[in-house]
């Protein structure tokens, strides 16, 4: 019964991460947004976000009742487990490279170039990364 | 406009001044600071994560998860991610990540997560209990026995990840700050205003 809710959930965060860090990226590559604070704002959501997509995640392999790690389905969960590792300890580095920014500039000033570039490349490896993990989804649920 | 929201955050940064760590500019309007958040859901979501993904490799996963209430699942992480931020706040209010020693913060986030283990444990016990009361009877020596023994490899579980969680959240904050561009005299230009 509570399958389905979890699922949309789990989208719904997906869909959220996605397009927060998709918009930070391409807002602070064309120089849209020059200051810190929609990215510390974002950061809140995006932590919440990653709690809700792991918790909800492990809910949906529940309802699924997963293979083990010997079939194709298995070792492809194996590499979506493992990317989703990545992107977590990624996204650590990133939002304390932010708030360490945050300790040296105000958060409503405009942020030299070089920070906006550092922001660019990692709203935008975390973007892809988050694709990557979608594609990995689409081949768990359609094969 | 403008002006009053650079006003909050100035009234924000005067209170974080107060604060022992650098990471309390947001403690006047947050109860955490995004720091904080940041490494408790780090910490919890690494936990889960390579918790399952060892189950996983281990081909009992399915077994596994078969006998757990999708809700029940809910309630545990959740009541874990906010064990997790209360340790981790706890370590934080107490140690600044930036400035203190590897050894000071390594067993700070040791007894915060012997602490967590403890709790967590007695949480999971009480509603255990409700539900065993509600079904019939239970011996007193039983539930002391199990207390006993529980309680003691919960802090040992919990100080070993406290520990483990605060090695890694030490050596990512430094990596962090290893990352940090170099401002230099690099001059703050708009796009917008060209």
């Amino acid at each position: 019964m509570a399958a389905l809710p979890i699922r949309t959930l789990h989208v719904l965060a997906m869909a959220a991460l996605v397009g927060g860090t998709t918009g930070l990226w391409y807002s602070y590559r064309s120089g849209t947004i020059a200051t810190l604070a929609p990215a510390r704002q974002f950061e809140w959501l995006f932590w919440g976000g990653v709690g809700v997509l792991v918790v909800t995640g492990v809910g949906n392999l529940g309802a699924l009742g997963p293979p083990g790690p010997g079939t194709d389905w298995g070792r492809t969960l194996l590499v979506k487990l493992a990317v989703v590792v990545v992107l977590v300890g990624g996204s650590v580095v990133r939002t304390l490279l932010l708030a360490r920014i945050g300790d040296r500039v105000n958060t409503l000033d405009d942020l030299p170039p070089a920070l906006r570039r550092t922001l660019s490349q990692a709203y935008g490896a975390t973007a892809a990364v988050l694709l990557g993990i979608v594609v990995l989804a689409e081949v768990l649920a359609h094969g | 406009m403008a002006e009053d929201q650079r006003e909050q955050v100035e009234m924000a940064n005067r209170a974080s001044e107060t604060e022992p760590a650098r990471d309390g500019k947001q403690s006047f309007t947050r109860p955490v600071s995004l720091v904080t958040w940041t490494l408790a859901t780090f910490d919890t979501t690494l936990f889960v994560l390579l918790g399952v993904l060892a189950v996983h490799a281990s081909g009992d996963l399915a077994d596994l998860l078969a006998g757990l209430n999708t809700l029940v699942g809910v309630a545990v992480f959740c009541y874990l991610w906010a064990l997790f931020v209360l340790a981790v706040r706890w370590v934080h209010r107490r140690v600044p990540l930036d400035s203190a020693g590897v050894r000071t913060l390594v067993l700070h986030g040791t007894a915060a997560g012997s602490v967590a283990g403890v709790t967590f444990l007695l949480g999971l016990l009480a509603v255990a209990l409700v539900s065993t009361l509600q079904s019939g009877g239970v011996r007193l020596q039983s539930v002391l026995l199990v207390l006993l023994i529980g309680v003691g490899v919960a802090s040992v579980v919990g100080g070993v990840v406290g520990l483990l969680a605060s090695l890694l959240d030490i050596a990512v904050y430094g990596l962090a700050g290893t990352l940090l561009p170099e401002l230099g005299s690099e001059r703050v230009t708009d796009p917008r205003r060209q």
